[in-house]
């Protein structure tokens, strides 16, 4: 790690404004490092929590966010469960992560999103109208339509659909970029995969597919409490949710492609892998939500509006995607039915939208972060066999 | 000094000047000093021995002086006082105002051995043919299920445990003096006294408090009062082996902070002693293991009294390695060795996972005492006896009830013996108070004489 101390400034306050986004005991801690050594993921140079900790006491803003371990935990709550201060090292992970997704946004909105549920309302639903307002214009057969082109020129509508699709499509990029080019900055401009032979390249990928597909990491947390039963530890719940978006996003891509575009009736591989996404989503959320409710899990100790935003979004979205299935199989119609179509169709599109906007941006960062962390892994032993590796 | 100071206070025979709960250093100073100004004194001790903590310990921090030798002479002196009554074995159930004293309801434990009768030669425990994991030694040794407690106890009278007694009837036999009772009952007595002190000492909290350190997987994660057996003299096997397998330990590991200053197992005070009482073990464990690493691994060394400082800086300089960092997992593997996960955080840190052979957890000092309602004391939050008046450290606020020792809270041996200094005198004066009272409101026969003298 040739990562050169670079002067930066001392924030005392910083943990006020850290508190904004949910962390609220940064103070007590008196750094012991029990959270890193009883963390089951903190290993060899990447440890944390500690050191996320102390940053954010001392306010070093650029180090926070130049710190790939803030993704590498999967918020199990080993380290708030045994901290000897109850200085929650979990929750300041996790509000650390929402003040690192914030600080990612050039425009300043999620920031204001986090601070203020009054803001996420407001931006929620301005969003969803817009939406909706394009969706049902666009549709040719929709009895608004011409009502819509009678008061607003077409062109107007198709404008401001574009701002909008523009102006998050910027904060996703940046988002992305901003990210990688911290990395690349804590790293001194270094690439983590730079002079690694194509084999280690390789293994990088492998593990990060692997790690994206089983969650095998997840498994080590926890490593003191009597195991739930298996569909309900916090790896399948998280899996379930997981494997269930990225079935849905497949499912509704090859819907798209064959039926839209290629004008097939239906399309049965994507209606199956659908509806299986659908229950896993399902069941996961709800799950979720109740363990989240009730404060029993035991990877939560409290929840933001970001994290209950993000799961009502998931639950509305299975719910009115299963309507509109039986809708669709048994021949249904009718003003209700063309309601739930649009409210799923506009919180779909919203939820990709605001994709790095919200608590969903994880779903980038962290396969970044993972990467790189595999791939300094892979450096380590690499240099360590002085270039051979193997 | 006025040889009548308590005398007039002495009514019948259950009524005592002062009652000290608690047999341990504390009470025992408290008790050495009121009797030394001739207060009738009862010591009332809940094991079959007084001598507290500090008889089962090793040597003394930071001056290396053996504990027994400084205990003994204590225990005895107490024992062969005029003024001081011994009651081992014995709870006090309940203390309540009785007028202008104190009535104590006493509970006498079934020893199952007429202590009147019993002349301590020991021929029971020979004959017992049952052993059993032996408490002085932190259950480490053996000990006959009839025997004296330990080779010092006072006073030297043999206990029988019905817990691990066989009834074979062989002690009875052996006896010289007939002065075993298995048939003996607990005995509920009431005693009166016109001052107490609560001297009712500490325990350690559990080593399974905290189940990452995965102690009750482990014989060899051990006790820090275990290791002062294993570093007594006259302790369990005489020289230091890890208890599991008897191996000499090659690597021995200090856990600081294992019991307290941690808010996840409700006790977020510090205990005061164990940082001092960590670099005392481990000096002498690399006096008796020469060869060994030694780690204590901490948060901070709080290293406050007279010479604590040099006496830390003086472990250093010998070798042993302090690692600043606390453990958050200890996890001992099949073949016995201990794996302890902890940060580097004076390093680079990262999470290092040392292996060692033996390893001390600092637990812990809680009181002994649950309720000290019963006894008409207060309770902080913490658990420990309440003292409202900071001008007054031995005052429980309760008139004519002292405390003295770890019972008002976790100090270390000099503090305890300076707190019982304290108490004695609160309660001597107390007493010398509550008498002229009682002199001034009684009509004087002295002057009525005087007067008709001079008629």
């Amino acid at each position: 790690m040739g990562a050169t101390l670079r002067h930066q400034t001392v924030d005392p306050d910083f943990r006020n404004a850290l508190a904004r986004f949910g962390a609220n005991s940064v103070i007590n801690c008196f750094n012991c490092g029990n959270c890193s050594a009883i963390c089951s993921l903190s290993k060899g140079n990447t440890p944390f929590p500690r050191k996320l900790v102390r940053y954010a006491q001392l306010g070093l803003k650029e180090k926070l966010v130049q710190s790939p371990e803030l993704w590498l935990c999967y918020s199990c709550g080993d380290c708030s469960v045994t901290c000897p201060r109850g200085a929650e090292p979990g929750e300041t992970m996790a509000a650390l992560r929402r003040y690192s997704i914030a600080s990612f946004d050039p425009t300043g909105l999620t920031r204001r999103m986090y601070e203020s549920p009054a803001v996420t309302l407001t931006v929620t639903l301005l969003l969803a109208g817009v939406l909706a307002f394009l969706l049902v214009s666009l549709g040719q057969a929709q009895p608004m339509h011409g009502w819509i082109f009678g008061l607003v020129p077409y062109e107007v509508v198709h404008k401001v659909g574009m701002g909008v699709f523009a102006l998050l499509a910027i904060v996703s990029v940046a988002g992305s970029i901003g990210l990688v080019r911290n990395y690349r900055r804590s790293m001194d401009g270094d690439s983590p995969l730079r002079g690694l032979p194509l084999r280690a390249r390789l293994r990088v990928l492998k593990q990060l597919g692997q790690e994206i597909l089983t969650m095998n990491r997840h498994a080590q947390c926890n490593e003191d409490e009597t195991p739930a039963p298996w569909y309900l530890t916090p790896r399948a719940i998280h899996y379930s949710v997981m494997a269930g978006f990225l079935g849905l996003f497949t499912a509704s891509g090859l819907n798209f492609l064959f039926v839209y575009f290629l004008g097939w009736g239906w399309f049965p591989p994507a209606r199956v892998l659908g509806t299986i996404s659908g229950l896993l989503m399902l069941y996961g959320v709800s799950v979720s939500l109740y363990q989240r409710y009730r404060g029993k899990a035991t990877c939560v100790t409290s929840s933001a509006l970001s994290d209950w935003w993000l799961l009502a979004f998931l639950l509305v979205l299975a719910v009115t995607g299963f309507w509109i299935e039986t809708a669709v199989s048994f021949g249904w119609a009718g003003p209700v039915n063309d309601t739930v179509l649009l409210i799923h169709t506009t919180m779909a599109m919203e939820l990709v939208l605001l994709l790095m906007v919200t608590k969903l941006a994880h779903a980038v960062y962290r396969p970044l972060s993972l990467g790189l962390y595999f791939a300094r892994q892979q450096r380590d032993i690499y240099e360590a066999n002085g270039g051979n590796h193997d | 000094m006025s040889s009548g100071n308590g005398a007039a206070m002495r009514e019948t025979e259950n009524h005592f000047d002062v009652v000290v709960v608690g047999g341990g250093i504390a009470g025992l100073q408290s008790a050495l000093d009121l009797a030394d100004q001739d207060y009738r004194v009862l010591v009332v001790e809940k094991q079959p021995s007084i001598g507290g903590r500090m008889i089962s310990l090793s040597k003394v921090f930071p001056t290396l002086d053996c504990a027994s030798c400084i205990t003994t002479p204590k225990m005895s002196a107490a024992a062969h006082h005029s003024n001081i009554t011994l009651m081992t074995y014995t709870t006090v159930d309940a203390i309540e105002p009785a007028g202008d004293n104190h009535r104590l309801t006493l509970t006498q434990m079934a020893r199952y051995v007429d202590t009147s009768a019993c002349i301590g030669c020991r021929q029971c425990e020979y004959v017992c043919p049952v052993e059993y994991p032996d408490p002085f030694e932190q259950g480490m040794g053996a000990l006959r299920a009839i025997s004296v407690p330990f080779a010092n106890a006072i006073p030297q009278y043999a206990v029988l445990n019905p817990e691990y007694c066989i009834g074979c009837g062989a002690c009875v036999r052996a006896c010289a003096s007939d002065a075993i009772r298995l048939d003996q009952q607990p005995k509920t007595l009431t005693v009166e006294a016109g001052a107490v002190v609560l001297a009712t000492g500490f325990h350690l909290n559990s080593t399974s408090l905290k189940p990452q350190y995965n102690a009750s997987r482990s014989k060899d994660i051990v006790s820090p009062l275990q290791v002062e057996r294993l570093l007594a003299p006259h302790g369990p096997y005489g020289r230091v082996l890890r208890p599991s397998d008897g191996k000499i330990p090659d690597s021995v590991a200090f856990v600081l902070c294992a019991g307290s200053r941690d808010q996840s197992i409700g006790v977020p005070y510090c205990s005061r002693v164990c940082c001092m009482y960590s670099i005392k073990q481990a000096m002498l464990l690399s006096g008796a293991l020469p060869t060994a690493d030694i780690t204590i691994y901490y948060m901070d060394i709080r290293a406050f009294g007279k010479g604590f400082e040099q006496f830390y800086q003086n472990a250093k300089a010998m070798g042993i390695s302090f690692v600043k960092g606390k453990v958050a997992r200890i996890t001992p593997q099949p073949n016995g060795d201990l794996m302890a996960r902890v940060e580097a955080i004076e390093e680079d840190g990262r999470v290092m996972e040392n292996r060692h052979d033996l390893v001390v957890l600092a637990q812990g000092i809680v009181p002994e005492l649950v309720s000290p309602e019963r006894l008409g004391a207060a309770k902080e939050e913490d658990g420990f006896i309440r003292r409202p008046d900071p001008l007054r450290p031995a005052w429980t606020g309760r008139e004519g009830i002292f405390v003295a020792g770890t019972a008002a809270g976790p100090k270390d041996i000099v503090d305890s013996i300076m707190e019982a200094g304290s108490a004695a005198m609160e309660a001597s004066h107390y007493l010398t108070q509550k008498r002229a009272t009682a002199d001034a409101n009684a009509p004087s026969l002295e002057l009525e004489v005087i007067g008709a003298a001079s008629e």
